[in-house]
Protein backbone atom coordinates (compact mmCIF):
# COMPACT_ATOMS: atom_id res chain seq x y z
CA UNK A 1 0.00 0.00 0.00
CA UNK A 2 1.26 3.46 -0.87
CA UNK A 3 2.27 5.17 2.49
CA UNK A 4 0.51 8.04 2.07
CA UNK A 5 -3.38 6.88 1.04
CA UNK A 6 -5.74 6.91 3.45
CA UNK A 7 -3.69 9.61 5.53
CA UNK A 8 -5.68 12.23 6.99
CA UNK A 9 -3.80 15.11 6.64
CA UNK A 10 -5.61 17.79 8.79
CA UNK A 11 -2.41 19.82 10.51
CA UNK A 12 -1.85 18.24 14.19
CA UNK A 13 -0.06 15.77 15.93
CA UNK A 14 -0.16 11.80 14.85
CA UNK A 15 -2.13 10.72 12.37
CA UNK A 16 -3.90 6.83 12.15
CA UNK A 17 -4.65 5.61 8.42
CA UNK A 18 -7.43 3.38 7.85
CA UNK A 19 -4.81 0.25 7.52
CA UNK A 20 -4.05 1.47 11.15
CA UNK A 21 -0.45 2.93 10.43
CA UNK A 22 0.26 5.84 12.43
CA UNK A 23 1.78 9.17 11.24
CA UNK A 24 2.87 11.47 12.90
CA UNK A 25 2.98 14.49 11.10
CA UNK A 26 5.00 16.59 13.11
CA UNK A 27 8.12 14.31 13.04
CA UNK A 28 7.46 13.27 9.64
CA UNK A 29 7.47 9.93 10.41
CA UNK A 30 5.07 6.34 10.25
CA UNK A 31 4.92 3.81 13.27
CA UNK A 32 2.72 0.81 12.43
CA UNK A 33 0.85 0.07 15.46
CA UNK A 34 -0.01 -3.67 15.91
CA UNK A 35 -3.86 -4.62 16.64
CA UNK A 36 -2.73 -5.56 20.59
CA UNK A 37 -1.33 -2.03 21.01
CA UNK A 38 -4.63 -0.71 19.49
CA UNK A 39 -6.62 -2.65 21.46
CA UNK A 40 -4.87 -1.88 24.56
CA UNK A 41 -4.83 1.72 23.99
CA UNK A 42 -8.58 1.82 23.54
CA UNK A 43 -8.94 -0.54 26.38
CA UNK A 44 -6.94 1.78 28.87
CA UNK A 45 -8.97 4.96 27.54
CA UNK A 46 -12.25 3.07 27.82
CA UNK A 47 -11.94 1.85 31.93
CA UNK A 48 -10.58 5.65 32.76
CA UNK A 49 -14.17 6.70 31.52
CA UNK A 50 -15.87 4.46 33.25
CA UNK A 51 -13.56 5.31 36.37
CA UNK A 52 -14.69 9.41 36.28
CA UNK A 53 -17.94 8.81 34.63
CA UNK A 54 -19.52 5.56 35.48
CA UNK A 55 -21.65 3.09 33.71
CA UNK A 56 -24.07 5.09 32.86
CA UNK A 57 -26.78 2.14 33.35
CA UNK A 58 -30.11 2.41 34.75
CA UNK A 59 -33.18 2.00 33.07
CA UNK A 60 -32.10 3.19 29.45
CA UNK A 61 -33.79 0.66 27.90
CA UNK A 62 -36.76 1.55 29.79
CA UNK A 63 -38.37 3.67 26.93
CA UNK A 64 -42.25 4.68 26.44
CA UNK A 65 -41.79 2.93 22.91
CA UNK A 66 -41.37 -0.13 25.05
CA UNK A 67 -43.67 0.60 28.09
CA UNK A 68 -46.29 1.10 25.71
CA UNK A 69 -45.96 -2.34 23.61
CA UNK A 70 -46.09 -3.96 26.76
CA UNK A 71 -48.75 -2.55 28.62
CA UNK A 72 -50.60 -3.41 24.72
CA UNK A 73 -49.26 -6.80 24.87
CA UNK A 74 -50.76 -7.30 28.13
CA UNK A 75 -53.32 -5.74 28.92
CA UNK A 76 -54.65 -4.66 25.65
CA UNK A 77 -54.89 -0.86 26.57
CA UNK A 78 -53.26 1.29 23.80
CA UNK A 79 -51.24 4.32 25.20
CA UNK A 80 -49.51 7.23 23.97
CA UNK A 81 -47.32 9.54 24.44
CA UNK A 82 -49.79 12.32 25.09
CA UNK A 83 -51.31 9.73 27.31
CA UNK A 84 -48.64 10.32 29.62
CA UNK A 85 -46.18 13.36 29.09
CA UNK A 86 -46.94 16.31 31.23
CA UNK A 87 -49.96 14.62 32.52
CA UNK A 88 -48.07 11.57 34.58
CA UNK A 89 -44.63 12.44 34.25
CA UNK A 90 -42.84 15.38 32.59
CA UNK A 91 -40.74 13.25 30.05
CA UNK A 92 -39.29 9.65 29.74
CA UNK A 93 -36.54 10.38 32.22
CA UNK A 94 -38.77 11.57 34.88
CA UNK A 95 -40.64 7.95 34.16
CA UNK A 96 -37.47 5.96 34.50
CA UNK A 97 -36.45 7.63 37.65
CA UNK A 98 -39.62 6.80 39.38
CA UNK A 99 -40.17 3.04 38.33
CA UNK A 100 -36.27 3.00 40.09
CA UNK A 101 -37.42 5.09 42.83
CA UNK A 102 -40.23 2.44 43.27
CA UNK A 103 -37.99 -0.73 43.13
CA UNK A 104 -35.88 1.18 45.65
CA UNK A 105 -38.48 1.24 48.20
CA UNK A 106 -39.26 -2.21 48.33
CA UNK A 107 -35.76 -3.11 50.11
CA UNK A 108 -37.44 -6.77 50.88
CA UNK A 109 -39.43 -7.74 47.99
CA UNK A 110 -37.99 -10.94 47.92
CA UNK A 111 -40.02 -12.45 50.76
CA UNK A 112 -36.56 -13.01 52.30
CA UNK A 113 -37.77 -11.80 56.18
CA UNK A 114 -41.04 -14.27 55.82
CA UNK A 115 -39.73 -17.05 54.52
CA UNK A 116 -37.00 -17.06 57.39
CA UNK A 117 -39.43 -16.35 60.34
CA UNK A 118 -41.45 -19.09 58.60
CA UNK A 119 -38.45 -21.72 58.90
CA UNK A 120 -37.53 -20.55 62.54
CA UNK A 121 -40.37 -20.72 64.06
CA UNK A 122 -40.93 -24.55 64.59
CA UNK A 123 -37.15 -24.70 65.91
CA UNK A 124 -38.49 -22.14 68.66
CA UNK A 125 -40.62 -24.16 69.91
CA UNK A 126 -38.48 -27.28 70.30
CA UNK A 127 -35.21 -26.09 71.81
CA UNK A 128 -34.00 -27.36 74.59
CA UNK A 129 -33.19 -23.85 76.54
CA UNK A 130 -32.90 -25.44 80.59
CA UNK A 131 -29.11 -24.49 80.73
CA UNK A 132 -26.91 -21.24 79.50
CA UNK A 133 -25.06 -23.77 77.26
CA UNK A 134 -28.09 -25.14 75.48
CA UNK A 135 -29.66 -21.83 75.02
CA UNK A 136 -26.08 -20.53 73.32
CA UNK A 137 -26.48 -23.83 70.96
CA UNK A 138 -29.87 -23.17 70.29
CA UNK A 139 -28.56 -19.72 68.81
CA UNK A 140 -25.83 -21.39 66.75
CA UNK A 141 -28.48 -23.84 65.18
CA UNK A 142 -30.42 -20.42 64.35
CA UNK A 143 -27.86 -19.00 62.31
CA UNK A 144 -27.24 -22.34 60.42
CA UNK A 145 -30.75 -23.00 59.50
CA UNK A 146 -31.55 -19.06 59.11
CA UNK A 147 -28.81 -18.64 57.62
CA UNK A 148 -29.12 -20.57 54.90
CA UNK A 149 -32.97 -19.99 54.00
CA UNK A 150 -32.64 -16.25 54.33
CA UNK A 151 -29.53 -16.48 51.40
CA UNK A 152 -31.80 -18.87 49.06
CA UNK A 153 -34.99 -16.62 49.66
CA UNK A 154 -32.61 -13.88 48.61
CA UNK A 155 -31.16 -15.79 45.48
CA UNK A 156 -33.74 -17.37 44.11
CA UNK A 157 -35.78 -13.92 42.94
CA UNK A 158 -35.30 -11.64 40.44
CA UNK A 159 -36.45 -9.10 42.31
CA UNK A 160 -33.44 -8.73 44.56
CA UNK A 161 -31.23 -8.84 42.14
CA UNK A 162 -32.63 -5.72 40.28
CA UNK A 163 -33.21 -4.26 43.49
CA UNK A 164 -29.71 -4.51 44.67
CA UNK A 165 -28.86 -3.30 40.95
CA UNK A 166 -30.38 0.10 41.56
CA UNK A 167 -29.08 0.19 44.98
CA UNK A 168 -25.60 -0.27 43.34
CA UNK A 169 -26.40 2.30 41.00
CA UNK A 170 -27.46 4.66 43.09
CA UNK A 171 -24.49 4.89 44.90
CA UNK A 172 -21.90 4.22 42.27
CA UNK A 173 -23.17 6.13 39.38
CA UNK A 174 -24.95 9.12 37.92
CA UNK A 175 -28.53 8.21 37.27
CA UNK A 176 -30.62 9.75 35.01
CA UNK A 177 -32.64 12.54 36.53
CA UNK A 178 -33.49 12.53 40.13
CA UNK A 179 -30.84 10.28 41.71
CA UNK A 180 -31.56 12.19 45.08
CA UNK A 181 -35.12 10.41 44.97
CA UNK A 182 -33.61 7.03 44.51
CA UNK A 183 -30.80 7.31 47.07
CA UNK A 184 -33.89 8.47 49.36
CA UNK A 185 -36.18 5.95 48.55
CA UNK A 186 -33.06 3.31 48.56
CA UNK A 187 -32.27 4.90 52.35
CA UNK A 188 -36.00 4.69 53.72
CA UNK A 189 -36.51 1.14 52.53
CA UNK A 190 -33.35 -0.33 53.68
CA UNK A 191 -34.44 1.87 57.26
CA UNK A 192 -37.79 -0.14 57.14
CA UNK A 193 -35.95 -3.33 56.44
CA UNK A 194 -33.83 -3.10 59.23
CA UNK A 195 -35.98 -2.15 61.50
CA UNK A 196 -38.36 -5.07 60.94
CA UNK A 197 -35.51 -7.72 61.03
CA UNK A 198 -34.38 -5.71 64.29
CA UNK A 199 -37.32 -6.80 66.03
CA UNK A 200 -37.42 -10.48 64.72
CA UNK A 201 -34.15 -10.46 66.40
CA UNK A 202 -35.35 -8.96 69.71
CA UNK A 203 -38.36 -11.78 69.65
CA UNK A 204 -35.44 -14.45 69.21
CA UNK A 205 -32.63 -13.19 71.39
CA UNK A 206 -35.53 -12.49 74.20
CA UNK A 207 -37.47 -16.29 73.72
CA UNK A 208 -33.50 -17.42 74.14
CA UNK A 209 -32.65 -15.97 77.11
CA UNK A 210 -29.78 -14.07 75.36
CA UNK A 211 -28.68 -10.08 75.56
CA UNK A 212 -26.63 -8.15 73.14
CA UNK A 213 -22.96 -7.63 74.83
CA UNK A 214 -22.46 -3.84 75.62
CA UNK A 215 -21.45 -1.51 74.19
CA UNK A 216 -22.82 -3.30 71.14
CA UNK A 217 -26.91 -2.58 69.98
CA UNK A 218 -29.29 -5.06 68.27
CA UNK A 219 -29.50 -2.41 65.55
CA UNK A 220 -25.55 -2.72 64.75
CA UNK A 221 -26.12 -6.19 64.82
CA UNK A 222 -29.22 -6.01 62.26
CA UNK A 223 -27.05 -3.89 60.12
CA UNK A 224 -23.93 -6.34 60.52
CA UNK A 225 -26.02 -9.13 59.29
CA UNK A 226 -27.33 -7.04 56.36
CA UNK A 227 -24.36 -6.59 55.44
CA UNK A 228 -22.98 -10.08 55.08
CA UNK A 229 -25.99 -11.03 53.02
CA UNK A 230 -25.72 -8.95 50.78
CA UNK A 231 -22.19 -9.07 50.97
CA UNK A 232 -22.52 -12.99 50.19
CA UNK A 233 -25.33 -12.30 47.81
CA UNK A 234 -23.19 -10.30 45.69
CA UNK A 235 -20.24 -12.73 45.89
CA UNK A 236 -22.29 -15.13 44.68
CA UNK A 237 -23.30 -13.44 41.47
CA UNK A 238 -26.93 -14.83 41.42
CA UNK A 239 -26.06 -17.99 40.98
CA UNK A 240 -27.99 -19.92 43.44
CA UNK A 241 -25.93 -22.94 44.08
CA UNK A 242 -24.33 -22.41 47.76
CA UNK A 243 -20.71 -23.74 48.86
CA UNK A 244 -21.41 -26.17 52.13
CA UNK A 245 -19.08 -26.98 54.95
CA UNK A 246 -19.42 -30.23 56.83
CA UNK A 247 -19.07 -29.06 60.79
CA UNK A 248 -19.44 -31.85 63.89
CA UNK A 249 -22.05 -29.17 65.01
CA UNK A 250 -24.48 -31.82 65.40
CA UNK A 251 -26.25 -33.95 68.68
CA UNK A 252 -23.34 -35.84 69.94
CA UNK A 253 -20.72 -34.46 67.22
CA UNK A 254 -22.70 -35.72 64.59
CA UNK A 255 -21.78 -33.95 61.15
CA UNK A 256 -24.01 -30.94 60.05
CA UNK A 257 -24.41 -29.07 57.13
CA UNK A 258 -23.50 -25.19 56.86
CA UNK A 259 -23.74 -22.50 54.25
CA UNK A 260 -20.63 -20.25 54.60
CA UNK A 261 -23.17 -17.58 55.39
CA UNK A 262 -24.37 -19.49 58.21
CA UNK A 263 -20.78 -19.70 59.64
CA UNK A 264 -20.25 -15.78 59.47
CA UNK A 265 -24.07 -15.53 61.05
CA UNK A 266 -22.74 -17.72 63.77
CA UNK A 267 -19.62 -15.54 64.17
CA UNK A 268 -21.61 -12.81 64.48
CA UNK A 269 -24.51 -13.59 67.16
CA UNK A 270 -21.24 -15.28 69.17
CA UNK A 271 -19.74 -11.58 68.88
CA UNK A 272 -23.01 -10.14 69.28
CA UNK A 273 -24.99 -12.00 71.84
CA UNK A 274 -24.26 -13.03 75.46
CA UNK A 275 -26.47 -15.30 78.02
CA UNK A 276 -28.53 -12.70 80.05
CA UNK A 277 -28.29 -13.66 83.58
CA UNK A 278 -31.19 -11.70 84.44
CA UNK A 279 -33.12 -14.23 82.96
CA UNK A 280 -34.05 -17.92 83.78
CA UNK A 281 -35.92 -19.47 80.94
CA UNK A 282 -37.59 -18.67 77.50
CA UNK A 283 -40.43 -16.08 77.40
CA UNK A 284 -43.08 -17.95 76.24
CA UNK A 285 -43.25 -21.26 78.30
CA UNK B 1 -64.07 19.78 10.95
CA UNK B 2 -63.12 19.58 7.07
CA UNK B 3 -62.50 15.84 5.79
CA UNK B 4 -59.09 16.58 4.55
CA UNK B 5 -58.32 17.66 8.17
CA UNK B 6 -59.30 14.39 9.76
CA UNK B 7 -58.04 12.36 6.83
CA UNK B 8 -54.24 14.63 7.76
CA UNK B 9 -54.50 14.40 11.32
CA UNK B 10 -55.10 10.42 10.83
CA UNK B 11 -52.06 9.66 8.73
CA UNK B 12 -50.10 12.68 10.97
CA UNK B 13 -50.98 10.07 14.15
CA UNK B 14 -49.72 7.20 12.79
CA UNK B 15 -46.41 8.12 11.67
CA UNK B 16 -45.68 10.22 14.77
CA UNK B 17 -46.85 7.58 16.95
CA UNK B 18 -48.52 9.81 18.87
CA UNK B 19 -52.22 9.98 20.37
CA UNK B 20 -54.69 12.17 18.04
CA UNK B 21 -55.19 15.54 18.65
CA UNK B 22 -57.94 16.56 20.44
CA UNK B 23 -60.55 18.87 18.98
CA UNK B 24 -62.87 21.52 20.49
CA UNK B 25 -65.65 19.87 18.81
CA UNK B 26 -64.23 16.84 21.40
CA UNK B 27 -65.45 14.60 18.15
CA UNK B 28 -64.16 11.11 18.74
CA UNK B 29 -60.95 9.91 17.24
CA UNK B 30 -62.26 7.14 15.19
CA UNK B 31 -60.04 4.05 13.63
CA UNK B 32 -59.48 0.41 13.03
CA UNK B 33 -57.19 0.10 15.89
CA UNK B 34 -58.22 -1.68 19.51
CA UNK B 35 -57.83 1.17 21.76
CA UNK B 36 -57.25 4.70 22.16
CA UNK B 37 -55.94 6.97 24.95
CA UNK B 38 -56.71 10.60 23.98
CA UNK B 39 -54.27 13.10 25.28
CA UNK B 40 -56.60 14.16 28.46
CA UNK B 41 -56.53 10.67 29.41
CA UNK B 42 -59.68 9.41 28.04
CA UNK B 43 -59.74 5.99 26.04
CA UNK B 44 -61.52 4.47 23.60
CA UNK B 45 -61.96 0.76 24.52
CA UNK B 46 -62.54 -1.82 21.35
CA UNK B 47 -63.93 -1.73 19.48
CA UNK B 48 -63.96 2.07 18.15
CA UNK B 49 -67.12 3.61 18.71
CA UNK B 50 -68.20 0.95 20.74
CA UNK B 51 -68.30 2.95 24.58
CA UNK B 52 -65.23 5.46 26.03
CA UNK B 53 -63.80 4.81 28.96
CA UNK B 54 -61.70 7.55 31.41
CA UNK B 55 -58.92 6.31 33.05
CA UNK B 56 -57.29 8.22 35.63
CA UNK B 57 -53.72 9.56 35.59
CA UNK B 58 -53.29 7.17 38.39
CA UNK B 59 -54.92 4.23 36.45
CA UNK B 60 -52.34 5.15 33.63
CA UNK B 61 -49.14 5.60 36.03
CA UNK B 62 -50.14 2.16 37.51
CA UNK B 63 -50.34 0.38 34.33
CA UNK B 64 -46.78 1.87 32.91
CA UNK B 65 -44.86 0.87 36.28
CA UNK B 66 -46.15 -2.45 36.17
CA UNK B 67 -45.02 -2.69 32.58
CA UNK B 68 -41.69 -0.52 33.22
CA UNK B 69 -40.77 -3.55 36.13
CA UNK B 70 -41.78 -6.21 34.41
CA UNK B 71 -39.56 -5.29 31.20
CA UNK B 72 -36.79 -4.25 33.54
CA UNK B 73 -36.82 -7.71 35.51
CA UNK B 74 -36.70 -9.15 31.90
CA UNK B 75 -34.07 -7.11 30.02
CA UNK B 76 -32.07 -6.40 32.71
CA UNK B 77 -31.15 -2.66 33.81
CA UNK B 78 -29.99 -1.90 30.33
CA UNK B 79 -27.24 -0.17 28.66
CA UNK B 80 -23.77 -0.67 30.27
CA UNK B 81 -20.87 0.50 28.73
CA UNK B 82 -23.48 2.74 26.31
CA UNK B 83 -21.88 5.94 26.35
CA UNK B 84 -18.42 4.55 25.98
CA UNK B 85 -18.73 5.52 21.91
CA UNK B 86 -15.35 5.19 19.70
CA UNK B 87 -15.81 8.91 19.28
CA UNK B 88 -15.33 10.03 22.99
CA UNK B 89 -12.87 7.21 23.37
CA UNK B 90 -10.65 8.80 20.04
CA UNK B 91 -10.93 12.06 21.89
CA UNK B 92 -9.90 10.96 24.85
CA UNK B 93 -6.49 9.35 23.25
CA UNK B 94 -5.66 12.26 21.44
CA UNK B 95 -6.04 14.42 24.22
CA UNK B 96 -3.98 12.18 26.41
CA UNK B 97 -1.09 10.75 24.33
CA UNK B 98 -1.61 12.95 21.52
CA UNK B 99 -2.57 10.08 18.82
CA UNK B 100 -5.48 10.09 16.62
CA UNK B 101 -7.61 7.11 15.54
CA UNK B 102 -10.81 6.88 13.37
CA UNK B 103 -13.21 4.00 13.19
CA UNK B 104 -10.98 2.59 9.85
CA UNK B 105 -8.29 2.38 12.65
CA UNK B 106 -10.74 0.12 14.70
CA UNK B 107 -13.10 -1.22 13.23
CA UNK B 108 -13.00 -4.66 11.96
CA UNK B 109 -9.63 -4.31 12.79
CA UNK B 110 -9.87 -4.79 16.28
CA UNK B 111 -13.69 -4.82 17.29
CA UNK B 112 -15.86 -5.88 14.53
CA UNK B 113 -18.12 -3.12 16.19
CA UNK B 114 -18.73 -0.67 18.90
CA UNK B 115 -20.71 -2.45 20.84
CA UNK B 116 -18.14 -5.69 20.68
CA UNK B 117 -15.78 -3.01 21.76
CA UNK B 118 -17.71 -2.15 25.11
CA UNK B 119 -18.17 -5.63 26.24
CA UNK B 120 -14.60 -6.12 25.61
CA UNK B 121 -13.98 -2.83 28.15
CA UNK B 122 -16.60 -4.93 30.54
CA UNK B 123 -14.73 -7.84 30.49
CA UNK B 124 -11.74 -6.84 31.47
CA UNK B 125 -13.29 -4.67 33.99
CA UNK B 126 -15.14 -7.52 35.70
CA UNK B 127 -11.42 -9.83 34.82
CA UNK B 128 -10.20 -7.16 36.78
CA UNK B 129 -11.92 -7.88 40.10
CA UNK B 130 -12.41 -5.57 42.37
CA UNK B 131 -8.88 -4.59 43.66
CA UNK B 132 -8.86 -1.23 43.47
CA UNK B 133 -5.63 -0.71 45.62
CA UNK B 134 -7.09 -1.16 48.59
CA UNK B 135 -5.50 -4.04 49.29
CA UNK B 136 -1.92 -1.76 49.11
CA UNK B 137 -3.65 0.70 51.67
CA UNK B 138 -4.51 -1.76 54.12
CA UNK B 139 -1.65 -3.58 54.53
CA UNK B 140 0.19 -0.16 54.16
CA UNK B 141 -2.20 0.48 57.41
CA UNK B 142 -0.65 -2.31 59.24
CA UNK B 143 2.73 -3.15 58.89
CA UNK B 144 3.67 0.30 61.25
CA UNK B 145 1.47 -1.80 63.82
CA UNK B 146 3.26 -5.13 63.12
CA UNK B 147 6.27 -4.27 64.22
CA UNK B 148 4.79 -2.95 67.64
CA UNK B 149 2.86 -5.81 68.78
CA UNK B 150 4.49 -8.00 72.13
CA UNK B 151 3.91 -11.62 70.60
CA UNK B 152 5.77 -12.92 73.41
CA UNK B 153 2.66 -14.34 75.07
CA UNK B 154 -1.14 -16.14 73.91
CA UNK B 155 -2.68 -12.87 75.80
CA UNK B 156 -0.49 -10.75 73.18
CA UNK B 157 -0.85 -12.50 70.29
CA UNK B 158 -5.00 -12.07 70.20
CA UNK B 159 -4.27 -8.23 71.06
CA UNK B 160 -2.28 -8.24 67.78
CA UNK B 161 -5.22 -9.63 66.15
CA UNK B 162 -7.72 -7.75 67.80
CA UNK B 163 -6.12 -4.65 66.63
CA UNK B 164 -5.17 -5.72 62.90
CA UNK B 165 -9.01 -6.54 63.02
CA UNK B 166 -9.81 -3.41 64.04
CA UNK B 167 -7.15 -1.17 62.18
CA UNK B 168 -6.65 -3.05 59.14
CA UNK B 169 -10.66 -2.91 58.76
CA UNK B 170 -10.92 0.57 58.75
CA UNK B 171 -8.53 1.13 56.44
CA UNK B 172 -9.64 -1.52 54.58
CA UNK B 173 -13.35 -0.27 54.69
CA UNK B 174 -12.47 3.05 53.76
CA UNK B 175 -10.26 2.14 50.57
CA UNK B 176 -13.12 0.31 49.28
CA UNK B 177 -15.54 2.96 49.93
CA UNK B 178 -13.42 5.54 48.06
CA UNK B 179 -12.67 3.25 45.39
CA UNK B 180 -13.85 4.19 42.29
CA UNK B 181 -12.31 1.10 40.69
CA UNK B 182 -14.45 -0.95 42.80
CA UNK B 183 -17.45 1.01 41.93
CA UNK B 184 -16.89 0.71 38.30
CA UNK B 185 -16.37 -3.07 39.39
CA UNK B 186 -19.63 -3.52 40.90
CA UNK B 187 -21.29 -1.94 38.72
CA UNK B 188 -20.36 -4.34 36.11
CA UNK B 189 -21.55 -7.07 38.59
CA UNK B 190 -24.91 -5.02 38.29
CA UNK B 191 -24.87 -5.59 34.27
CA UNK B 192 -24.08 -9.17 34.72
CA UNK B 193 -26.20 -10.35 37.40
CA UNK B 194 -29.34 -8.20 36.16
CA UNK B 195 -29.10 -8.74 32.36
CA UNK B 196 -31.22 -11.40 30.47
CA UNK B 197 -29.96 -14.68 30.04
CA UNK B 198 -27.34 -14.06 26.96
CA UNK B 199 -24.01 -14.64 25.73
CA UNK B 200 -22.83 -11.86 26.41
CA UNK B 201 -24.49 -11.77 30.20
CA UNK B 202 -22.83 -15.25 30.33
CA UNK B 203 -19.73 -13.95 29.17
CA UNK B 204 -19.72 -11.08 31.89
CA UNK B 205 -20.51 -13.72 34.99
CA UNK B 206 -17.55 -16.02 33.55
CA UNK B 207 -15.26 -12.79 33.73
CA UNK B 208 -16.72 -11.61 37.45
CA UNK B 209 -15.92 -15.71 38.41
CA UNK B 210 -12.66 -15.29 37.33
CA UNK B 211 -11.94 -11.64 38.81
CA UNK B 212 -13.03 -12.95 41.68
CA UNK B 213 -10.81 -15.57 41.97
CA UNK B 214 -7.74 -13.80 41.86
CA UNK B 215 -8.60 -11.04 43.78
CA UNK B 216 -9.66 -14.16 46.55
CA UNK B 217 -5.75 -15.54 45.87
CA UNK B 218 -4.27 -12.26 46.66
CA UNK B 219 -6.16 -11.75 49.79
CA UNK B 220 -6.03 -14.90 51.20
CA UNK B 221 -1.96 -14.42 50.73
CA UNK B 222 -2.05 -11.53 52.71
CA UNK B 223 -4.65 -13.32 55.34
CA UNK B 224 -2.49 -15.93 55.28
CA UNK B 225 1.27 -14.09 56.15
CA UNK B 226 -1.01 -12.02 58.72
CA UNK B 227 -2.11 -15.10 60.52
CA UNK B 228 1.46 -16.69 60.51
CA UNK B 229 3.26 -13.23 61.72
CA UNK B 230 0.85 -13.37 64.71
CA UNK B 231 1.12 -16.91 65.67
CA UNK B 232 -2.26 -18.19 64.45
CA UNK B 233 -3.48 -20.98 61.97
CA UNK B 234 -6.99 -21.51 60.11
CA UNK B 235 -9.10 -23.82 62.50
CA UNK B 236 -10.28 -27.32 61.00
CA UNK B 237 -12.59 -28.06 59.02
CA UNK B 238 -12.86 -24.36 57.61
CA UNK B 239 -9.80 -22.92 54.77
CA UNK B 240 -7.95 -19.66 54.32
CA UNK B 241 -10.29 -19.31 51.29
CA UNK B 242 -13.60 -19.69 53.11
CA UNK B 243 -12.27 -17.07 55.75
CA UNK B 244 -11.12 -14.79 53.05
CA UNK B 245 -14.22 -15.03 50.73
CA UNK B 246 -16.15 -14.45 54.00
CA UNK B 247 -14.30 -11.30 55.15
CA UNK B 248 -14.93 -10.05 51.48
CA UNK B 249 -18.25 -10.75 51.42
CA UNK B 250 -19.04 -8.30 54.55
CA UNK B 251 -16.47 -5.52 53.62
CA UNK B 252 -18.26 -5.43 50.47
CA UNK B 253 -21.77 -5.23 52.20
CA UNK B 254 -20.28 -3.11 54.92
CA UNK B 255 -19.08 -0.66 51.68
CA UNK B 256 -22.38 -0.82 50.15
CA UNK B 257 -24.00 0.12 53.52
CA UNK B 258 -21.74 3.09 53.92
CA UNK B 259 -22.82 4.70 51.19
CA UNK B 260 -26.76 4.75 52.34
CA UNK B 261 -26.77 4.61 55.74
CA UNK B 262 -23.84 6.10 58.27
CA UNK B 263 -25.86 5.06 61.34
CA UNK B 264 -24.13 2.96 63.79
CA UNK B 265 -20.96 2.71 61.45
CA UNK B 266 -18.58 3.87 64.28
CA UNK B 267 -18.07 2.89 67.76
CA UNK B 268 -16.25 2.82 70.72
CA UNK B 269 -15.15 -0.39 72.59
CA UNK B 270 -12.64 -0.52 75.65
CA UNK B 271 -10.00 -2.63 73.90
CA UNK B 272 -7.49 -0.21 74.17
CA UNK B 273 -4.02 -0.82 76.66
CA UNK B 274 -5.94 -0.71 80.22
CA UNK B 275 -9.03 -0.70 78.90
CA UNK B 276 -9.27 2.36 76.59
CA UNK B 277 -11.94 3.34 74.10
CA UNK B 278 -11.04 2.63 71.04
CA UNK B 279 -13.20 3.65 67.87
CA UNK B 280 -14.07 0.69 65.81
CA UNK B 281 -16.00 0.45 62.99
CA UNK B 282 -19.14 -1.78 61.99
CA UNK B 283 -17.34 -4.18 59.87
CA UNK B 284 -13.95 -4.62 62.09
CA UNK B 285 -16.19 -5.67 64.74
CA UNK B 286 -17.64 -8.46 61.92
CA UNK B 287 -14.25 -8.57 61.05
CA UNK B 288 -12.60 -9.53 64.18
CA UNK B 289 -15.87 -12.01 64.99
CA UNK B 290 -15.09 -13.76 61.77
CA UNK B 291 -11.93 -14.11 63.04
CA UNK B 292 -12.81 -15.79 66.47
CA UNK B 293 -14.91 -17.83 64.58
CA UNK B 294 -12.22 -19.36 61.65
CA UNK B 295 -8.80 -19.14 63.24
CA UNK B 296 -7.25 -20.68 66.81
CA UNK B 297 -3.93 -20.21 68.24
CA UNK B 298 -1.27 -22.11 66.25
CA UNK B 299 0.30 -24.48 68.93
CA UNK B 300 4.10 -25.27 67.73
CA UNK B 301 4.61 -21.70 66.59
CA UNK B 302 7.93 -20.28 67.93
CA UNK B 303 7.71 -16.26 66.84
CA UNK B 304 7.13 -14.51 64.07
CA UNK B 305 9.06 -15.47 60.75
CA UNK B 306 12.49 -13.55 60.85
CA UNK B 307 12.74 -13.02 64.59
CA UNK B 308 15.53 -14.98 66.56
Amino acid sequence: MDGARGQQLTPGGPRVCDDGAVADVTEARRSRRSREELRALLIAAGRSLLEEEGLAVGAGDLTFKRVFGHVEATTGVRLTNASVIRRVWENQEDFQADVLVAIASTADSSGELDRTAAALVPLLDGFDLSSPGARMRALCELARVGGEVGMRARLETRDWSLWMGVWVLALTTGLPGRRALVREALTQGLATVTEVWEQLFAGISAHLGLRVRAPLTLRQFTVAVSAMVEGSALRQGGDPELVLVERPTGPDGAVQEWTLFGVCMEALALRFFEVDTDRAGPAVA
Amino acid sequence: MHAVDTICNFRLQHVLQVAPVRHPDRSRFRSTRARQVWDDGRMDEAPPGARTARHSREEIRQLMMDAGRSILVERGLGAGAGELTFKRVFERIESTSGVRLTNASVIRRVWENQAQYQDDVLLSVALAGDTGGDMGETAAALLPALAEFDLSTVDGRLRGLTEVCRTGGAASLQALVGSRNWSVWVGVWVLGVTSPSSERGRRIRLALFEGYEATTDMWSELHGALLDHLGFRIRAPFTLRQFTVSVGALVEGCALRAGADQDGSVLERPTGPGGRPQEWTLFAVGLEALAMQYVELAPEWTGPAGSS
